[in-house]
């Protein structure tokens, strides 16, 4: 079976759980081809580690300077514009009508899409005069940007023309993998909602492709998170919601079969309009004699973390946790194992400034990439885990593999991958979390306890043979001989 | 809670709040109002219910929790509360989505680099004594702006794209593109001389000094390193000066190995200093060469008057030494330019932060626009106005009314075409100068003497820009 695997942001250009899953899920499946979609912001250089039935890669840079790769297109006619037009009008509708079906916005999508098959969207998405266009639709249904009582749903504040033309260029980047062409596929797999979503809409409406969505952590619920603190003006966050919000309702309108990592996300998908009927949680696994379990210990009490330094893992209250941790213990260590992606930069000196503030910068130590992740679980007494989002986190059901106690914070899947096999305190509580880390460290029999536990739970319902099995499964029951051109 | 929000004055703050929220809700002992207290920030700035569940639950809230402490059923009903209950407040974000500024000191000291090699070619070059002193120096200096500046404008494309990535990159590009451009014009200086009998090597090389000089300066201008591009100049500044007074009998090779050495150091030291980059950066060669071709465009207008290649016998060194004076204060006026040009767009987005009707905000922009245009051509204006009155009193050559006036028009154009540039209408400033440099070369031919020719060309060249910065400004697009 061919399966096109769709990713934003993720495998296989960066690390994090995501793309650990899609190597996983690729290279337990031999039996299957995979076809590689990565929408990506720049242009990436092609890894040469690709598992050996990745058959092909194509990766859509989303934000580079220069467009799509041309491929010799038929020449569009006016009508053909016209109509693209059109399908415009009828995705701005879409995203400026508060509770618009989800089929106004994939009508407009699927319009626009069969335009860039055959010309330059973005060119006509960036032309002269779209920017008043928008700004003119979006003024009429605005509301002004101004202290004011909330109306009963979602706010869409008016724009300045500068919004405007943010929102223009925006779109046309967002709507790039439209003008790719669709995957031909048996099956389209999008590794997470959003962006690459689109992608699987074209094969859809291409092919009659089914489409699988896995949502590790949700989407719409991640971009909540990152426009909190956002330099934008209120209108184009406005502007910005609304369109992730029908962009991911459409995704789950379409979806033949949704998998979330965890029944936690299940809430935030069917309140969005996913049918529960097409919703089915599948576990992450690991392979669990790639994490043994170790019986020694360091020397000092050590708190060990796993994960790239980004805000969502929130380290601010992880270091903020063990400087109320080292007042109990004060030959407390805590070593923080993970690279600073490209673009946490800021973050990264934050934290260590921060150990810095609360007086832990000897003890604290960002310990940066780890060539043997095993050997970081090993290095603690103990793992913590303090994001404030999460899907079904590998750091922890790999720490757990290896027998180590955990303390967690009760976000997305977590407090399902833990059940009683470990401690979960509320998220952005430091005096939570350290009272945890000091009741695991203080407390031998505890740990080994909680550890063994752990070790037995991850054997018995997250291995990664269990999670395969899964999808080795479900994939030939959802797909269906697709209409995909010799 | 926002940090933005701590800008806004208390003061101000409370008038614009609602009645409700101001009043007993904001004193409620009840949990949902301390909870709304709490995350006042996030209620207040939130545009979606949702949004306030994301947060909640970032927060720590779970549907357990918020069943227990709110009585709400989960945390979606719970933010839907919230969401109902806390008035919308807008952030104030102006302050951190404006650019900063950059120092006005940065844009006018550009001028001042401009010119610098105005200052020490006469003093280094020729590298040949004799009666081919003039052509030879003419030749290579020739190909060297007309070629070497051009493509530098290429290679500074190529280093602000490789920017986005990182100084690393930026340097790695500008290094590589910088040496290719310059032994590209050395190599071509050298044909010129070969086709028109002139000693090769001399000829290349004062091609490849000055080369050298516009490579090296590129890379620190890129690098944003104006000022250390500035002290390499002092040296060679103090030598001439003691030359000029008789202090010393400055050897040319010193003042070469000065002015052209000092600047390749820096540069070096400013790519060796970037580091090594991750990874090799695809420029977009294309567009670069369309740059290059802007600058040998603005080159060949600026070169058919000044070096005049219709005089018999070719141009000779005390033209250029003479009338190319005179476009002096129009290069130091390019750091005014640079400054104005900045000012423009920032004039331009503020017109474009607002919410009237389109026809409203174009009118403003356009009347902003021309503002800006006529007091920069105004200040350049008086300016070639008092080069006039005091260049024959100072022993200067005489300058013609039509050559001044030319000098002012092209400062005009050159404004607009960095703005029809900016705003990628590179094309439409590619159209105005080669439409500059057809008429003034067809009015050459011609017949017509060489300072009407040069008018009518930067009549054609301002009129051009005008216009196609009257089309642009029209577009939202260009307002931004």
């Amino acid at each position: 079976m061919h399966v096109a695997l769709l990713c934003e942001g993720t495998y296989p250009h960066a690390g994090g759980g995501v793309s650990v899953w899609c190597d996983q899920l690729i290279r337990g499946l031999p039996e299957h081809r995979f076809q590689v979609y990565a929408l990506t912001a720049q242009h990436e250089v092609t890894p040469t580690d690709l598992p050996e039935n990745v058959q092909r890669l194509e990766s859509v840079p989303l934000w580079s300077l220069q467009p799509l790769a041309r491929r010799s297109r038929p020449r569009a006619g006016q009508a053909d514009r016209r109509d693209a037009l059109d399908g415009l009008a009828q995705l701005l509708y879409a995203l400026f009508t508060p509770g618009s079906d989800p089929e106004v916005m994939l009508g407009g999508l699927r319009r626009l899409h069969t335009y860039a098959q055959a010309a330059d969207l973005e060119a006509l998405l960036t032309g002269r005069g779209r920017a008043e266009q928008i700004y003119d639709l979006w003024s009429r249904a605005a509301r002004p940007t101004r202290s004011q009582h909330r109306p009963d749903g979602d706010l869409l504040l008016q724009p300045t023309l500068a919004d405007a033309v943010q929102a223009t260029l925006w779109l046309s980047r967002f709507l790039r993998p439209l003008s790719v062409r669709p995957p031909a596929a048996d099956l389209t797999h999008a590794t997470w909602n959003g962006l690459s979503t689109l992608l699987a809409f074209t094969a859809k409406w291409a092919y009659g492709t089914p489409f699988v969505l896995t949502e590790h952590g949700i989407y719409l619920r991640e971009r909540y998170l990152e426009l909190r603190f956002t330099s934008h003006s209120p209108a184009f966050k406005s502007y910005l919601l609304r369109f992730y919000g029908c962009l991911t309702r459409a995704a789950y309108r379409m979806a033949d079969l949704i998998t979330p990592g965890s029944r936690y996300n299940e809430r935030w998908e069917v309140r969005e309009g996913a049918d529960p009927a097409r919703i089915m949680a599948v576990y992450n696994g690991v392979n669990p004699a790639a994490f043994p379990p170790s019986p020694a210990e360091p020397a000092q009490p050590t708190i060990s973390w796993v994960g790239r330094i980004d805000p969502l893992k929130d380290l601010e209250t992880l270091i903020r946790a063990f400087a109320l941790v080292r007042e109990e213990l004060p030959g407390a260590q805590l070593r923080m194992f993970g690279s600073v992606p490209r673009g946490n930069e800021d973050y990264a000196r934050f934290c260590r400034s921060l150990t810095q503030e609360v007086g832990v910068q000897g003890s604290a130590t960002f310990e940066g990439h780890v060539p043997s992740v095993v050997d970081a679980y090993h290095a603690g007494h103990m793992v913590a885990l303090t994001s404030i989002s999460e899907g079904f986190p590998y750091t922890l059901i790999e720490a757990m593999a290896t027998g180590r106690a955990t303390v967690s914070t009760d976000v997305g899947g977590v407090s399902e991958a833990v059940g009683e096999a470990g401690l979960v305190v509320p998220s952005r509580d430091p005096h939570a979390v350290a009272r945890a880390c000091v009741q695991l460290l203080s407390s031998a029999p505890l740990r080994e306890r909680l550890g063994r536990a752990a070790r037995q739970r991850v054997l018995s319902q997250f291995t990664l043979d269990s999670f395969l099995d899964v999808y080795r499964g479900l994939y030939p029951q959802v797909a269906r001989p697709a209409r995909v051109p010799a | 809670m926002s940090a933005t929000l701590r800008r806004t004055p208390d003061t101000e703050r409370r008038e614009r709040l609602p009645a409700a929220w101001s009043g007993r809700d904001r004193r409620a002992p009840d949990p949902l109002a301390q909870l709304s207290r709490r995350l006042e920030g996030a209620c207040q700035g939130a545009v979606q219910p949702l949004e306030l569940a994301a947060i909640l639950e970032a927060e720590g809230y779970t549907d357990q929790l918020v069943r227990t402490r709110f009585g709400t059923p989960d945390v979606f009903a719970c933010a839907q509360l919230l969401y109902r209950r806390v008035p919308f407040r807008p952030p104030d974000v102006t302050a951190s989505t404006l650019p900063r500024p950059v120092p006005l000191e940065r844009d006018l000291t550009r001028g001042v680099i401009y010119l610098m090699p105005a200052l020490w070619t006469p003093f280094a070059l020729p590298l040949t004594p004799g009666m081919g002193a003039a052509q030879v120096t003419t030749a290579g200096l020739l190909t060297a702006t007309l070629f070497g500046w051009g493509w530098m404008q290429g290679v500074a494309y190529r280093g602000y794209q490789a920017l986005v990535r990182g100084p690393a990159p930026a340097a790695r590009t500008l290094a590589v593109a910088g040496v290719q451009a310059t032994v590209l014009t050395a190599v071509l200086a050298a044909g010129v001389a070969w086709m028109t009998d002139l000693p090769v090597l001399p000829t290349a090389g004062v091609a490849l000094a000055m080369g050298t000089y516009l490579a090296s300066a590129t890379a620190l201008l890129v690098l944003g390193q104006e000022a250390r591009l500035l002290l390499t100049a002092l040296p060679v500044a103090a030598l001439i000066l003691a030359h000029l007074t008789g202090l010393v009998q400055a050897p040319q090779w010193l003042t070469l190995l000065l002015a052209v050495g000092g600047p390749l150091l820096a540069a070096a030291q400013a790519v060796t200093r970037a580091g090594r980059p991750a990874a090799a950066v695809a420029t977009r060669s294309g567009r670069a060469l369309l740059y290059a071709t802007y600058g040998w465009l603005c080159a060949a207008f600026l070169g058919a008057r000044l070096l005049n290649p219709w005089q018999p016998g070719g141009a000779d060194l005390s033209g250029m030494m003479g009338l190319s004076w005179s476009v002096a204060p129009l290069v130091l006026g390019m750091g005014v330019l640079e400054f104005t040009l900045r000012g423009l767009h920032r004039g331009l987005g503020d017109c474009a932060r607002r919410t009237d009707p389109v026809g409203v905000i174009r009118a403003r922009a356009a009347r902003f626009l021309s503002g800006r245009v006529a007091l920069f051509t105004a200040g350049l204006a008086l300016t070639y106005l008092l080069v006039a009155l005091l260049s024959p009193r100072l022993g200067g050559p005489v300058l013609t009314p039509k050559l001044l006036t030319g000098h002012v028009l092209v400062g005009g154009a050159l404004l607009l075409s960095g703005y029809l540039i900016n705003v990628s209408l590179l094309g439409g400033a590619l159209l105005a100068w080669a439409g500059a440099l057809g008429a003034q070369v067809a009015a050459r031919e011609a017949g017509l003497a060489p300072d009407p020719a040069y008018l009518l060309g930067a009549v054609v060249a301002a009129l051009l820009c005008g216009l196609l910065t009257t089309w642009a400004v029209r577009d939202a697009r260009h307002l931004t």
